[in-house]
């Protein structure tokens, strides 16, 4: 569906010249720092306008909760990068000076690692960890049932349903 | 997660969570060092069987690759939830330390002496004191000072960064002199104002009023320099004094004045300001800049490049911004 005929355009224009200000602090109240604040409101418009089922009525009754809730979703997927920038930072900090990367391959490696955070949001912990061992830490499935405490076979379950889950999601 | 709010899929390869599923159980067998020659053929067959079997398998693949680049002692505690013989609690635990004491990590491995000096800052910081003798000091960004004043003398260590100083007269009697010390040598100071920066192997001392004595630690001779001049020294000699440039201490008014610098100079001095990584592209490092610039947000001084140069400023997060041609693609 070609997005300038989207029926929803008129009524979001209208949303953003209403509620771009509200939303902005909205934002704002939550994360303390204008600039992101901004980019996240900015995003939420971008994700209506790309949405392609977006609910035809619930904007126009209740606009701003309806604003507040898919901003909500944008909120703490920022919050979430930006907690695994600073553990990230943290563990870079922590390497000893001749094992650290050179900058362009931190970059590299922290949106490798985001992508990877990404595809593995939401699993259970205990799939999430099966994951991160076989694959970042490179370790045998028996060594990872050893290392968490369970049967081989669920280390394999685990692992299947985590990959499954990124198959899925890897772009 | 809502399809809606995840990576949008190929429209005409719709891959059902059915398929992912097998791909990743076929991924699980031929990695778990079990499989069988037969396994391998049936996987291959399986492949085979249609397009989207193969492109499934080849995500699978690419996923696998991409984990497999992270080096496991970032990605581990990046990811953050599986820690060697940590239980769920610790692991949740030592994450919540983690994240809570990340800010102060990074700038303890940035400047480490920050954290037992008497005196210091922060990256980004300024910060201004009256000492018992009445003298003024400025830190620069991430700086660090032992103030040691004792009967005998007035003295200054620097450990890291930058430090202005205008001396006041010595309410003792008889009157202690007063002197910064770096890993290189000494700066004695005659009745003044003057800055002294730390760098890797070498110090820097600019002189604005009055003079000061240099004495390289293992140099025989030393050098005086007068208001307006400026020199280098490492520890066995200084430098030819030079004239100071005219911003030669202006960051500590919180400005940052140059006069025809180099680009990739100007963005490695904003760059000591800014927590995080502040790069320069090599293609637009050799353009020239002038003018002044307000320390108290680098952002602002980045924006203002743009209307200065013909560059750009990429922002990959907050923490990492590069100065680039304005052609350069993302």
């Amino acid at each position: 569906m070609p997005s300038s005929t989207h029926p929803l355009h008129r009524d979001i224009t209208a949303l953003y010249t209403t509620h771009h200000g509200w939303l902005q602090g909205w934002l704002r109240r939550r994360l303390n720092h204008a600039g992101d604040a901004a980019d996240l409101a900015q995003d939420t418009f971008v994700r209506l306008l790309t949405a392609p089922a977006a609910p035809a009525e619930a904007p126009l009754r209740e606009p701003r909760a309806y604003l507040a809730t898919v901003a909500r979703r944008l909120l703490l997927n920022h919050l979430r990068r930006q907690s695994l920038e600073q553990a990230y930072l943290q563990a870079l900090a922590a390497l000893p000076a001749p094992q650290a990367p050179s900058p362009e391959q931190q970059l590299a490696i922290l949106q490798a690692l985001q992508e990877i955070d990404a595809m593995l949001d939401g699993l259970p912990p205990k799939v999430r960890a099966v994951f991160i061992l076989s694959q970042v830490e490179g370790l045998a499935y028996a060594a990872i049932a050893e290392e968490l405490g369970m049967g081989l076979r669920s280390v394999k379950r685990y692992m299947a349903q985590a990959m499954a889950k990124c198959i899925l999601l890897a772009p | 997660m809502s399809r809606a709010a995840s990576i949008p899929l190929p429209p005409a390869a719709p891959l059902s969570r059915e398929v992912a599923l097998q791909a990743a159980e076929w991924f699980v067998l031929l990695h778990s060092g079990e499989a069988s020659e037969a396994d391998h053929r049936a996987c291959a067959a399986w492949r085979q069987q249609a397009g989207i079997h193969e492109s499934a398998w080849q995500r699978a693949l690419a996923v696998s690759q991409q984990a497999a680049s992270v080096p496991a002692a970032l990605g581990a505690p990046a990811l953050g939830r599986a820690r060697r013989r940590a239980g769920r609690r610790e692991a949740v635990r030592a994450l919540a330390l983690l994240l809570a004491a990340a800010p102060a990590g990074w700038l303890a491995w940035r400047a480490a002496p920050q954290w037992t000096a008497t005196h210091a800052t922060a990256t980004g910081e300024r910060r201004e004191w009256r000492l018992a003798d009445g003298s003024r000091i400025v830190l620069d960004t991430a700086s660090a000072v032992d103030i040691e004043f004792d009967s005998n003398q007035r003295l200054l260590r620097l450990r890291s960064g930058a430090i202005y100083i205008e001396t006041a007269p010595d309410p003792m009697a008889p009157s202690r002199p007063l002197a910064v010390d770096t890993p290189q040598g000494r700066v004695r100071a005659i009745g003044t104002r003057f800055a002294v920066r730390l760098e890797a192997a070498r110090s820097q001392v600019a002189v604005l009023q009055g003079a000061v004595e240099v004495a390289p630690r293992a140099g025989a001779a030393t050098r005086r320099l007068q208001a307006g001049q400026q020199t280098w020294f490492d520890p066995w000699e200084a430098a030819p004094a030079g004239p100071a440039p005219a911003g030669a201490a202006q960051w500590a008014r919180g400005v940052l004045a140059v006069d025809d610098m180099r680009l990739g100079d100007f963005v490695a001095e904003l760059a000591r300001y800014r927590q995080g990584w502040l790069h320069c592209d090599p293609a637009v490092a050799g353009l020239r800049i002038t003018g002044a610039f307000q320390l108290g947000d680098t952002d602002a001084v980045l924006g203002n490049l743009v209307h200065l140069l013909p560059v750009q400023v990429l922002y990959r997060t907050r923490y990492w911004a590069a100065v680039a041609p304005v052609d350069a693609g993302r």
